[in-house]
């Protein structure tokens, strides 16, 4: 008789809300003493539900440094944007840092890539300052100088 | 003027549960759901022995992301007693996934020795012919 008719299986479905300690994101759970498996052999993951509750545009990835003329921080309040809303709250919030240029911004549904421009002025994308996760987020690559 | 090199990403791809509890020995090699290696993040990912799960997110915020795997292949673990189990969610980019405060769940087929047959046996050939 090999291992393999030797083994059993139990289907065991955790939820993070009734996990012992930890965070709903972190949980840790617990087995009672009678519930503990021993002679552990392997475990199959059959499913999984998680809801999409978390922003895409969180504090990792919500700002960028730019330097026009002046240097300042573009920050996106934290939340789920569609690109073109996404575009709009950027040009928005250059236009708030940029003390002398007007900036337009517009997303391609074609391409799926967005355009900034700084009128006739250029730009930086300061990529190696901080926390960069928003030029990744729009498409970036490398630091940019427009 | 400038314009992306790249698309925009509005939505990860997928997310990767890891347990530090299950460490699938196996996982890395054979899972064929396991991170590919393209792109510097999707390499880091690899590495880490302690990713049970890649989860793909194939619907829009404020739904639930579902997986079920289809796949009857277990995943043979490092440990035989299993007493206590930990989760974590980090996105593509090997950040904490925060949920907001909701509540996700998992289905785990566990498998273990008939305790009737005893488990000397059983230990010898998970431990000592090789398969840790």
């Amino acid at each position: 008789m090999c291992i393999k008719d030797r083994l059993l299986y139990k289907t065991v479905n955790l939820n993070s809300r009734h996990r012992h300690s930890g965070t709903n994101n972190k949980p840790l759970f617990k087995f009672r003493s009678k519930d503990t498996f021993k002679f552990l052999h392997s475990v199959r993951v059959k499913s999984i539900e998680i809801p999409f509750s978390w922003y895409h545009i969180s504090s990792r990835y919500n700002s960028v440094e730019i330097t026009a003329g002046n240097v300042f921080t573009v920050t996106i309040p934290v939340g789920n944007y569609n690109p073109t809303d996404l575009v709009t709250e950027i040009v928005t919030q250059c236009n708030a840092g940029d003390t002398v240029a007007t900036w337009t911004g517009t997303y391609s549904a074609v391409t799926m890539k967005i355009t900034l421009d700084r009128g006739a002025g250029t730009f930086t994308m300061n990529t190696t300052v901080g926390d960069f996760g928003l030029f990744e987020i729009i498409g970036g690559a490398d630091m940019h100088t427009s | 003027m400038w314009t992306s090199p790249n698309v925009v990403q509005m939505v990860p791809r997928y997310i990767t549960v890891h347990s530090n509890k299950l460490s699938f020995q196996n996982w890395l090699s054979e899972h064929p759901n396991k991170v590919s290696g393209s792109g510097s993040n999707a390499k880091n990912e690899v590495g880490k022995d302690n990713v049970i799960m890649k989860v793909p997110v194939d619907v829009s915020s404020n739904n639930v992301v579902i997986y079920s795997s289809e796949l009857e292949e277990k995943y043979e673990v490092q440990i035989t007693l299993l007493k206590e189990l930990d989760f974590y969610l980090e996105d593509q980019n090997g950040a904490d996934l925060d949920l907001n405060g909701l509540n996700w769940s998992i289905t785990l087929e566990v498998w273990q020795l008939n305790p009737n047959f005893g488990g000397d046996e059983f230990l010898k050939e998970k431990f000592v012919k090789g398969i840790k």
